[in-house]
């Protein structure tokens, strides 16, 4: 063994990547098997174990080889950049969204089981969110939103969101011709989902980016009239209220 | 920034490690026998929902040590700085007296371990180690120390390089930093067994402490480990520091002799820290275990 480099090299190798056996064999760093398999065997545990125990459901439905099969891969090519364990459901789910996108075919339950993991590492990120100082109260076309800090939009094709310990296969997750909108966010310390309208996920979005209220309903009118498609304003009114009244928009904040 | 440290009243003091799994029972009892409490700054930066409330309520009742777990002391990886002025941040918010955190790598080849992996003890880690140390100390406007680690192997130093012994090393980065150390007592009894004889641990151990400049010290670790592997006559040869089995006797006894050696150089015990991160009992198992540290830091007063 030399440098420091080449003693981070071989433990990534080791504990982390796929060679790990080849290295503890080679009996790398003049070590043991067993202290070399403890090394690797930590390190393993602490990361799987992170992501399994976020996935109560996906483990379930797909079993838990399935999950350490895809884990394995995410280990074995990815750099893990967050330095907080908790990041590593939502840094895995992101990872198998990506590869469900990508390799998934027509019929099978990729995506799925991409969206389930992702909806259930979800959780552990809301539920630990910081959440914002409630303020205004009053709709009105001119103001902006603040959202809550623990608040999340997510768009999946399944309804992953209503998988109880009473669903018994992921095939009952049919893919919906009309994406699932679901405004996810914390509270009372818990983790609650509210579905809406795709019109009000297009409002909530514009408005992240800084619409007022008046300008984003506005855009999504002009983009219904352009598609044909009727938005039901006051529906959408109504939505922003009740989301603003459960917490999961911390203000309508007034013009300064 | 000076590396030595204001312990802010803790010295000759028990404290316990604060856990989301221990903290609704330790927030419900009336007076447990610990006088600050210690957390890890990864587990609890940015986070609100119970987590950050039972932090905020704790904070009310203790004070609060913070000793982090990827500071990656000697590791390649450059400083992240946004993450350091967050935790610069959370540490003035929780009025850190000092920070620390361990003396090993953490970040290996441009990914997170979260194992805290040992470094060999060579001058180019120990020098890297120092910079790193004084690095972050200048971020975060706070003494720092560095903790000794529990390892299972050594990595040998670059070819022709002589390996330096742990408290060599130790002393090599404390001086060089200008820092202060936490002794964690079960991890160079762990090291002990690991790298020593079964006959000659408890000397090991005694060797090591001895060695280091415990006027730097600013806190001890106490912990439990779990037996890996024993030899024929059943002692120890392996063992694995997981915080998750209650402390033994001979990590009491070594402890003991710790605040000997303080006492004859003529120093006040620091504060002690009772880990327990994993099969964490009913809070009582851990009361009788800061009792018996309090009776024993107590008669070294």
């Amino acid at each position: 063994m030399t440098t420091l480099k080449d003693v981070e090299a071989t433990f990534r190798a080791l504990a982390i990547g796929d060679g790990g056996d080849a290295l503890v064999a080679g009996g790398a760093f003049g070590a043991a098997p067993e202290r070399l398999r403890l090394y690797r065997s930590l390190v393993q545990n602490t990361l799987r174990s992170a992501i399994r125990r976020a996935c109560p459901h996906a483990r379930r439905l797909g079993g838990e080889a399935r999950l350490e099969a895809h884990v394995s891969r995410f280990l074995d090519t990815s750099k893990l950049e967050t330095r907080f364990v908790r990041d590593l459901p939502g840094a895995f789910s992101q990872w198998l969204l990506a590869d469900a996108a990508e390799h998934h075919r027509d019929g099978d339950d990729a995506v799925a089981y991409a969206e389930l993991v992702h909806f259930e590492a979800l959780e552990v990120e809301v539920t630990m969110a910081e959440t914002s100082p409630q303020g205004g109260l009053s709709l009105s076309d001119d103001v902006t939103l603040e959202m809550d800090g623990s608040t999340r939009l997510c768009i999946y094709r399944h309804p992953v969101h209503t998988v109880t310990l009473q669903t018994s296969a992921l095939s009952s997750l049919a893919p919906s011709a009309q994406p699932y909108v679901l405004v996810c966010f914390q509270r009372a310390e818990a983790f609650a989902v509210e579905p809406v309208a795709a019109a009000v996920g297009k409002v909530l979005i514009a408005c992240t980016d800084g619409a007022t209220v008046g300008a984003a309903i506005k855009a999504v009118v002009d983009e219904g009239i352009a598609l044909g498609v009727s938005v039901d304003v006051g529906l959408v009114r109504s939505a922003l209220v009740k989301l603003r009244r459960l917490g999961a928009i911390a203000a309508f904040v007034e013009p300064t | 920034m000076s590396g030595r440290h204001d312990d802010s009243g803790l010295r000759g003091t028990v404290g316990l490690g604060f856990r989301a799994a221990l903290a609704d029972a330790l927030l419900k009892a009336e007076a447990p026998p610990l006088s600050f409490i210690e957390i890890a700054p990864e587990n609890y930066l940015g986070v609100g929902g119970a987590r950050g409330r039972h932090l905020a309520m704790a904070r009310e009742r203790w004070p609060v040590v913070c000793h982090g777990l990827c500071g990656d002391f000697s590791g390649a990886a450059p400083i992240n700085e946004e993450l350091t002025a967050a935790l610069k941040g959370f540490l003035r918010a929780h009025g850190a007296r000092w920070y620390s955190d361990h003396l090993c790598l953490t970040h290996v080849d441009g990914g997170e371990s979260f194992e805290l992996l040992p470094l060999p003890f060579s001058e180019e880690a120990a020098v890297r180690a120092a910079a790193r140390v004084r690095a972050l100390r200048d971020r975060l406007e706070l003494p720092l120390a560095v903790e000794n680690v529990s390892a299972y192997l050594r990595p040998s130093p670059p070819p022709g390089e002589q390996a330096m012994d742990e408290a060599s090393f130790t002393r090599r980065v404390v001086e060089e930093a200008d820092c202060g150390i936490l002794l964690d007592v079960n991890n160079a009894y762990v090291n002990a067994v690991n790298f020593s004889s079964p006959t000659q641990v408890h000397e090991a151990v005694r060797a090591f402490i001895r060695a280091l400049p415990l006027e730097r010290v600013v806190q001890i670790h106490m912990a439990g480990h779990h037996v890996e592997a024993t030899d024929d006559g059943g002692a120890p040869t392996l063992v694995v520091d997981t915080h998750g089995a209650p402390m033994i006797d001979p990590v009491y006894d070594l402890l003991a002799f710790t605040l000997d050696e303080f006492a004859a150089r003529g120093l006040t015990p620091p504060p002690v820290l009772l880990e327990r991160d994993h099969n964490i009992p009913p809070l009582g198992e851990l009361v009788v275990e800061l009792q018996r540290l309090r009776t024993i830091v107590g008669g070294a007063r």
